[in-house]
């Protein structure tokens, strides 16, 4: 499992980017069963075969991995018209700055598109996370269950919908009384509510029908709870890094059932004291 | 059996006649099609099932079974339906072979949505229900890949009887009223099939050897020598064309989309015959086969004793390997170009003039190869066309070429685009188990071009693995030939200066390895991801909405274990339930009663009265649905 980052002396805030996992043929060969084994087979890929010279510093952070070179010339290879391309973020709290630091990322610099069709955004507070861990029943309980959480992240989404730069907005594993506050409250209305896939036979019947009314689209994820947890972090980039955000990019040629291209960027930053 | 010409058929003679002139303007007619339609492109993914369905009577007072004659009467009302709303029709309905045989798709295609899966049971379930309306008390629809005791004495309702000495067939068992009499394309076929051969079709299936049973199985070969003793023999058309299949066409995007998919299907084929194995039992025997195929291949063989090979050539120009009803010869994309390792025949001037006109080796291969089939159908209506418009001749030969995979181009005069069809399926008995299969092969074909995999291997490999996919419980106990690095990877050279020469032995080209159904669907560690796995990690990547999901889910843990052996196939539950049966004699025969206690238990499973779990596993419901929900309707 342990990854030599040889010669590199991460300290600081890194962004790495898996870039295409599905022109990976290692990752294809062992098709993952969740997005934390597949998500860590991408960065153990890229570290292998990037050379450490294509890292580089930008600005306030170190870019490692992929630069999007190879999913833009695939983008334009079959024409942005005919794409659909998604992003899901990851979050670990209700910091909007982070939340735009992964749009950019995911969208200027690794696809490099003026606009997506959907974000859907998934919460996870670490430190809730550790208490599940001494109280099981804890781990039952979705962390989207309140709404002042939520506000200042989809506060911050809806702008990017005015913009024009994001279709439609959605949110994944939120309690079935949270979504239907967020519905009322928002101004953008979620398109999307995603569950686990554990759960797609067991939809409670409250959210099925709220969906079915608002024609809300009740989608299905495999993502764990963490997608990232610290144990993976430190083994794979040292026990100074603690993860920031994750963001997914999945792009489909429309209407063919498809599937381009799937990647993901991360941000770790020094742990907080 | 494709869209049926109206009119009158011509004799043989006449057809025969006819043969230079259908082939030249049928290659013709594909030149022109092909330059107007090569450049067609951005079609959507469109997809559909057909299934073939038989309706049996049950005469319960004498425990008997028989299958009922009252397609054509049946066929006119459902058609009506669709004359009075062609547009919101729900199913469609086709005449198909036997005049106990109908066969149901659904209304509209399939799009490209994953929220489709979840209509295709729904669908099926709703044809069944629409023609059952129609039947008469004791009537049932059944998808029944074959009759069990087809052509044995008394098993049609109304009764008829086989005439040997005269009318189309001249069979020894199957009636010519057994036929379906609602258009004259099928005894024409018949007959001309029969004529063109010079004699009976012959078909010798293996007898299975249980513990009484007797060999010479009957006194076939005492009336005919082309019958062998220790098989079953079957000397007519229907019993093939007579059996049930489930079959599926994709609308590829492009023409070299469509080749792919054309390609990267073909090793499949084995695979799924295996996998969907039906049917054991014919004319009232237990065989030593599961499967359908050889049936219908020998069936429908129309070769001439010289172009078997059984006499110098004189008349006819070719010695044919196979019949016309076979697996594909070659593959048709660049990619599959240096894994064809049979031989192609074709008529040099086809050929050349394919070429001449603009058409690539591969392609021109492909149709010359096809017209190497006579016809064996002719309607006098349509004997001369504008061949700048028409695409009759065309099509009649490519539709009586009934191989594995079928190449379609684009209709005249139509928005549909190039398309692909899977013909190896057996028919299951349940609308589970066809959604199942038809859901998993759609899904694989979306696996394919996303990750770009690569399943090609020397053809006649492919080849191998359809003979050995047919044998006794093959789905669970034969290994097959399959690539194991899947991956678009370049592969070492050696393996490639290998793999392109037809002596390829496994141990020198690594890239192909012996595996049975359960390594192929399931994976084998080390060696192959797995089909399941790889449609599971794709769809962690689509947008798949719950309900769909959860039936999606139902469907592959229903071909994972049907792959692993933890549930039987069909053919594999009908021996056993033969086998057990009280009044069985260990001799192989499957008697009236049987067949009748058979078939109740298959229409309780079917109907959903009876669980099966060692056929079908303990989770079989699903969230289908009749129609795609509003908040999806709009999606990509």
């Amino acid at each position: 499992m342990s990854i030599s980052t040889e010669g590199l002396d991460i300290k600081g805030k890194v962004i790495f980017s898996t870039g295409n996992i599905m022109s990976m043929s290692d990752i294809t060969k062992k098709p993952s069963q969740n997005s934390t084994e597949e998500l860590v087979e991408a960065i153990k890929f890229t570290l292998k075969n990037q050379k450490t010279k294509s890292n580089e510093f930008i600005t306030d952070h170190l870019q490692m991995g992929s630069k999007g070179e190879e999913i833009q010339l695939k983008m334009q290879e079959i024409g942005f018209d005919d794409l659909k391309i998604g992003l899901k973020v990851f979050l670990i709290n209700d910091n909007p700055a982070l939340l735009e630091e992964a749009l950019s990322q995911a969208l200027q610099k690794q696809l490099n598109v003026p606009k997506v069709f959907d974000v859907i955004i998934s919460f996870k507070n670490h430190s809730l996370d550790e208490a599940a861990n001494q109280e099981p029943n804890l781990l039952d309980k979705s962390e989207f269950d309140n709404l002042n959480q939520i506000k200042p992240i989809w506060k911050c989404l809806e702008t990017y919908v005015s913009k024009k730069i994001v279709g439609e907005l959605g949110i994944a594993d939120i309690e079935e009384s949270t979504f239907k506050e967020l519905y009322e409250w928002a101004t953008i209305k979620p398109s999307i509510v995603q569950i686990n896939l554990e759960t797609c036979c067991v939809v409670p019947p409250g959210l099925q029908s709220f969906c079915k009314e608002k024609e809300v689209k009740l989608y299905t994820h495999n993502d764990s709870s963490v997608i990232l947890p610290d144990k993976l972090v430190e083994e794979m980039f040292g026990n100074t890094l603690e993860l920031q955000w994750a963001v997914r990019f999945t792009i489909h040629i429309k209407c063919r059932g498809v599937l381009t291209t799937k990647g993901y960027c991360i941000c770790m930053d020094t742990k907080a004291k | 059996m494709g869209l049926l010409t109206e009119g009158t058929p011509l004799t043989w003679e006449e057809t025969k006649k006819l043969a230079e002139h259908v082939r030249e303007h049928g290659i013709i007619q594909f030149i022109n099609l092909y330059k107007r339609l090569k450049e067609r492109k951005g079609d959507v993914l469109k997809w559909g099932d057909e299934i073939e369905y038989i309706i049996i009577k049950f005469d319960d007072e004498n425990k008997k079974a028989r299958v009922s004659l009252r397609g054509e009467e049946i066929l006119n009302v459902l058609n009506q339906e669709e004359q009075n709303h062609p547009d919101t029709v729900k199913c469609l309905w086709r005449p198909e072979f036997a005049a106990y045989m109908i066969e149901g798709t659904p209304g509209q295609p399939y799009g490209g949505t994953l929220a489709h899966f979840n209509v295709v049971e729904s669908n099926m379930k709703l044809r069944k229900q629409e023609a059952t309306e129609l039947l008469k008390d004791k009537e049932y629809l059944m998808s029944l890949t074959s009759f069990p005791r087809l052509g044995c004495p008394d098993f049609t309702d109304p009764p008829t009887k086989a005439t040997p000495n005269e009318g189309g067939t001249k069979s020894l068992f199957f009636p010519d009223g057994a036929v379906f009499g609602g258009h004259p394309r099928f005894m024409n076929l018949v007959r001309n099939i029969r004529k063109r051969r010079g004699e009976h079709v012959a078909i010798n299936l293996p007898i299975f050897r249980d513990k009484n049973t007797k060999i010479p199985v009957d006194d076939s070969h005492t009336i005919r020598k082309a019958a062998l003793p220790d098989c079953v023999y079957l000397d007519a058309m229907g019993f093939g064309m007579g059996c049930c299949c489930l079959q599926l066409t994709f609308q590829a995007c492009n023409i070299d989309e469509a080749r792919t998919l054309y390609d990267q299907l073909t090793p499949l084929c084995p695979i799924m015959l295996a996998f969907t194995a039906a049917s054991p039992v014919h004319r009232g025997f237990l065989t030593d086969v599961d499967c359908r195929w050889n049936v219908i291949s020998g069936s429908v063989d129309c070769r001439t004793e010289e172009e078997r090979g059984l006499k110098p050539l004189k008349e006819n120009k070719f010695v044919i390997n196979k019949s016309r009803y076979d697996s594909i010869d070659s593959y048709l994309s660049t990619q599959g170009a240096k894994y064809n390792d049979i031989a192609v025949l074709y008529n040099e001037e086809d050929y050349k003039k394919l070429r001449d006109n603009g058409i690539d080796h591969l392609l021109a291969q492909h149709v010359a190869h096809l017209f190497i089939r006579d016809t064996v159908s002719l309607f006098s209506e349509k004997i001369y066309q504008n061949d700048e418009e028409d695409t009759d001749h065309f099509e009649n030969i490519q539709s009586t070429n009934w191989q594995t995979m079928r190449f379609k181009p684009p209709p005249p005069h139509s928005t549909i685009g190039w398309r692909v069809e899977f013909r190896p399926c057996e028919v299951q008995v349940t609308d589970f188990e066809n959604a199942a299969i038809v859901c998993f092969v759609v899904l694989l074909t979306r696996v394919i071009l996303s990750y770009q995999l690569n399943f090609l291997i020397p053809i006649s490999k492919v080849d191998e693995n359809m003979r050995n996919a047919q044998k006794r419980n093959a789905c669970k106990e034969q290994k097959f030939w399959f690539r194991k690095d899947i991956t678009t990877d370049v592969s070492p050279p050696e393996a490639n200066r290998c793999c392109a020469g037809s002596n390829c032995q496994p141990k020198e080209c690594d890239m192909v390895g012996f595996m049975t159904v359960n390594d192929i669907v399931n994976g084998k560690h080390g060696d192959f991801p797995g089909l399941i796995p790889l449609i599971s990690s794709y769809l962690n990547g689509m947008d798949v909405d719950a309900d769909t999901h959860c039936t999606i889910q139902q469907y592959l843990k229903f071909i994972q274990k049907r792959a692993s052996g933890e549930v039987l196939t069909t053919a594999a539950f009908i021996r056993k339930f033969v086998m057990e049966h009280p009044n069985y004699n260990h001799d192989s025969v499957v008697s009236e009663i049987i067949n009748y206690d058979l078939l109740t238990t298959l229409k309780d499973i079917s109907d959903g009265n009876k669980s099966c779990p060692e056929l079908l596993g303990y989770s079989v419901t699903t969230k289908t649905k009749e129609n795609v929900p509003q908040a999806l309707k709009n999606d990509f």
